[in-house]
């Protein structure tokens, strides 16, 4: 584990991802409880510009953008994190189970795997989104029940090749339950490459609800997300005129992005020396 | 060769199965479903209430309504578009060409930067062009397309008025060059989010090829640099490349949703950003089964390329 | 009383598969083999690689169902049992394998390797422990080993882990697949006589597997010979070494320095590889590589008794 930490703070890049996403959490956190920020509180002014009272302005019916971005933040975080942990859930003991057990189980999960991989996850989403309530919980939900394959698969592969390594056949040899070899011998030797791919699954979350929340379908105001304030932005007004409006959420959601992919190749290069540099 | 087509068509009839009937179940969960109108209907009369059931069809069991869909579906009926008083098919019919332009350009574009900044990197790793193309790869799966849309619409349109910002042509006068004048922000968007998978793909394999012993061979002979890297290396390092195609078509597709909506280009993207927010149901199904079966027969038809391609595969 | 018999077993592989999921051809690894190990001895089974031994070991143990045959364990057929009664009958049989830094969980310190295997048989923590710990004393390793990974420890401290962790069982029966092939020559010799003593202590069997003859010469009271897939001689350790009587047995003993120098034995060196499991030859399998071959052996030699005890497949005997 030192040793993780010891070759990771040598990627610069890596920890300076790692740092601002430190900052963003805590930010993201603490700033309402000292400042009095009410993403959905109405003031007098709309499309106001950056004032002392509204430090990123109004926008279109007079609601302040800073709070309506830090709350944002607070959402696209719990959507990243919630949505991995379902995929994760989900991707991960089918993977196991694929290749460990092989057989019908195998053909069956892979085969779905690809039919779930044929449907383009933004198509698939926005679909399911149309059906049910957009909520915050929902959208968590739908990401991550939808994005399993590549967690799967990627478990999968890794299960494969660890399972035909002979101490696999030595812990049966030995009389350890099947399951207890699958779970306790070969997941922990097989999951490593997991780690980077959920800090990609992460932002790959982050980026579905931003732009579902763009085109309208995602989250729905008064709640507040990056990608429902740009919404604004598809008005050649605000675009033109009103940067402060879709500016600040945009840049946010792209330096949370980079830093957590910053994180995931961090982790990478640590974890598989030969995968890196892409 | 013909055997492994064979097998590979076999192999995705269970994934078009699963594909049709996940499309067939979110069709039936979806309001305004006939289900749903029957479940609305709840306090009719006796008679009345089965009437509805068999005049909608929902007497049948479940398999038989999904053999009934699957039949219309094969037969290119998809049904009624609420939204357009359309044939879906129709609506669809209309949109794909300026959306195959749009996907094929945007392809073309990340395939021709993505390849020559692959073998810069690999001819020369950690110079100047390998930090290039990884940190253009970098911005391209860390930027959402959306956001770069809105970016590049506010520089080049809104500022610098050099480039249309809406549709396909000028008002009033189909031109080549208008088409190409607006193709060209849309086709750069989607195409920076595949380029870093085609410089990954290009690096990797050729720096293996220009390990193998036949590129020292091409040097010994006295060849120069550019052809043994290119007509030697390349014309076995662009093979896996191929391969990877039909990974990034999923992606891609979902990319075109979001960028046919900001530049509003008349394709299939916005078509369904439009029928989600106006609720038009069979309109939704039609492009999500449409799609999802392309991406498929897209895979199919690269893996029959790649063993054409390259006689080692055989699977 | 035999602890283990092996009746015409057979394991086929099936390779590639055709257009409607069918296998396309068998590979034969074990084709009817019979062999049986009385209690408290070694039987060593010798062959060259790819020959199908390891594959009769692990079919054996269970490790692959056979496709054909019946394996008796203290007279108990379990052939036909599914994994979970087999689990309890671990215990009793047990594996080293030929290469102990594969054979271990990377992530695993001596100790928990040790240690571990006993959680499936219903000990408390704190006698698993003790008996780990003891185990690892047993087979030579002091307590500066426990808790080093694989990666840390020599190859010669792998094996003993290895070794410790199928004793700490207290098995009645042992493969050893080719247990000191991957160890260096200068640990050889330590890892054998470790293997005896326990076996010794224990009153433990073992089946031997060896592609080394003056390994087997050490270890084994009874030798039996495989060649693709068949064993093609069997017989007591002295009786075989001191008169080998098929070819390919020959063929094998005159390759290796045996401590008697008083004998003189010319050199055979074999023509050609393995054939193709795939397409075994019609006829004697060894027909292909053989000095002596003569028309009749296109036809198959049976496995016929010579002398009490020794058994041979050849038609010049």
């Amino acid at each position: 584990m030192s040793d993780f930490l010891k070759k990771y703070s040598r990627h610069r890049l890596a920890m300076a991802g790692l740092i601002f996403l430190f900052l963003e959490v805590l930010l993201a956190l603490t700033i309402p409880i000292f400042l009095p920020l009410d993403p959905i509180a109405i003031s007098r002014s709309f499309n106001a510009p950056p004032d002392a009272e509204h430090i990123l302005g109004t926008d279109g019916v007079g609601r302040d953008v800073l709070a309506r971005v830090i709350y944002g933040g607070r959402l696209s975080l719990f959507i990243g994190v919630a949505s991995v942990a379902i995929t994760v859930s989900i991707g991960l003991p089918l993977g196991l189970i694929a290749g460990y057990y092989r057989g019908p189980a195998e053909s069956v999960i892979m085969r779905a795997a690809e039919t779930f991989l044929s449907i383009p996850l933004m198509v698939f989403v926005l679909v399911v989104v149309a059906i049910v309530k957009a909520t915050a919980w929902n959208v968590a939900l739908i990401i991550g029940g939808l994005g399993w394959p590549a967690v799967a698969k990627l478990i999968y592969a890794s299960v494969l090749a660890e399972s035909a390594k002979e101490y696999v056949e030595a812990a049966r040899v030995l009389g350890r339950p099947n399951h207890v070899v699958a779970w306790l011998e070969v997941l922990p030797n097989a999951i490593s490459p997991l780690w980077a791919q959920i800090a990609f699954r992460i932002s790959q979350a982050i980026m579905i609800e931003a732009s579902l929340s763009f085109l309208g379908a995602g989250i729905q105001p008064p709640a507040a997300s990056w990608g429902n304030i740009m919404y604004a932005a598809q008005d050649l007004a605000v675009l033109t005129n009103r940067l402060w409006i879709w500016l600040p959420p945009g840049i946010c959601l792209v330096l949370t992005v980079m830093s957590i992919n910053l994180v995931g190749e961090g982790i990478r290069d640590v974890l598989d020396p030969k995968m890196n540099n892409n | 060769m013909l055997r492994f087509i064979v097998r590979r068509i076999l192999q995705a009839i269970p994934i078009f199965i699963g594909i049709t009937a996940i499309v067939f179940a979110l069709a039936n969960l979806a309001p305004g479903s006939p289900a749903d109108v029957v479940a609305a209907a709840g306090n009719l009369p006796e008679a009345a209430y089965e009437e509805l059931k068999t005049a909608l069809g929902l007497d049948k069991p479940l398999p038989v309504r999904y053999a009934l869909w699957l039949g219309r579906l094969l037969h290119g009926d998809l049904g009624f578009s609420s939204n357009a008083h359309r044939q879906v098919w129709d609506l669809i019919g209309q949109r794909i060409g300026p959306s195959l332009l749009l996907a094929g350009t945007a392809i073309l574009l990340a395939l021709t930067v993505g390849v020559a900044l692959g073998v810069m990197a690999a001819y020369r790793p950690y110079s100047r062009w390998d930090n290039i193309s990884s940190a253009l790869s970098f911005i391209g799966v860390s930027t959402p397309n959306f956001f770069l849309s809105l970016l590049l619409i506010y520089i080049f349109a809104v500022r610098l008025g050099l480039l249309p910002a809406q549709g396909m042509y000028y008002t009033g006068h189909k031109s080549l060059s208008g088409l190409l004048l607006h193709l060209l922000m849309p086709a750069s968007v989607l195409g920076l989010q595949m380029v870093g998978n085609f410089v990954k793909q290009t690096r990797n394999s050729m720096l293996t090829a220009l390990n193998e012993e036949y590129i020292k061979t091409a040097r010994a002979k006295g060849l120069g640099e550019a052809a043994v890297v290119l007509r030697h290396a390349l014309r076995n390092a662009w093979i896996p490349v191929v391969a990877t195609l039909g990974m990034t078509v999923p992606t891609l597709v979902g990319g075109a949703v979001v960028t046919e909506q900001i530049f509003g280009w008349p394709g299939i993207g916005s078509l369904m950003v439009h029928s989600i927010n106006t609720r038009d149901y069979n309109t939704i199904m039609g492009i999500t089964v449409l799609v999802s079966l392309g991406v498929l027969a897209v895979n199919i038809v690269l893996d029959a390329v790649y063993s054409l391609l390259d006689p080692r595969i055989k699977v | 009383m035999d602890i283990l018999a092996v009746r015409e077993i057979k394991k086929y592989f099936f390779a590639g598969t055709g257009l409607w999921g069918r296998p396309a051809r068998a590979i034969k690894a074990v084709d009817g083999v019979s062999l049986t190990v009385r209690r408290g001895q070694t039987a060593g089974l010798v062959g060259e690689s790819g020959c199908g031994k390891s594959t009769l070991g692990r079919t054996i143990l269970r490790l692959f169902a056979p496709t054909a045959g019946r394996v008796l364990l203290g007279g108990e057929d379990i052939t036909d049992y599914p994994p979970a009664r087999l689990r309890p009958l671990r215990r009793k049989m047990q594996m080293i394998f030929q290469d102990p830094l594969a054979a271990l969980n990377p992530r695993l310190t001596a100790l928990a390797a040790v240690e571990t295997p006993l959680r499936s048989y219903g000990q408390g923590k704190e006698e698993r422990r003790r008996l780990a710990r003891e185990m690892l004393r047993v087979v030579g390793l002091n307590a500066s080993c426990e808790g080093k990974y694989p990666h840390e420890m020599s190859g010669g401290q792998r094996q003993r882990v290895v070794v410790a962790r199928a004793m700490v069982l207290e098995p009645q029966f042992v493969v050893c697949d080719e247990p000191v092939s991957a160890l260096d020559v200068s640990v050889r010799a330590q890892v054998l006589n470790l293997l005896r003593d326990m076996g010794e202590r224990l009153g433990l069997s073992y089946l031997f597997i060896s592609h080394d003859l003056s390994v087997v010469y050490y270890f084994c009271d009874w030798v039996y010979v495989m060649y693709l897939g068949k064993i093609v001689e069997e017989a007591a350790r002295e009786e075989i070494f001191a008169h080998p009587a098929h070819p390919y047995t020959e063929a094998l003993l005159s390759a290796v320095l045996l401590p008697d120098p008083g004998q003189k034995r010319v050199r055979i060196i074999l023509q050609g590889d393995l054939p193709d499991p795939l397409n075994p030859p019609a006829g004697c399998r060894f027909y292909s590589r053989c000095p002596y071959a003569v028309p009749r052996c296109e036809e198959e030699p049976p496995l016929r008794e010579l002398r009490p005890g020794h058994r041979a497949a050849c038609w010049l005997h």
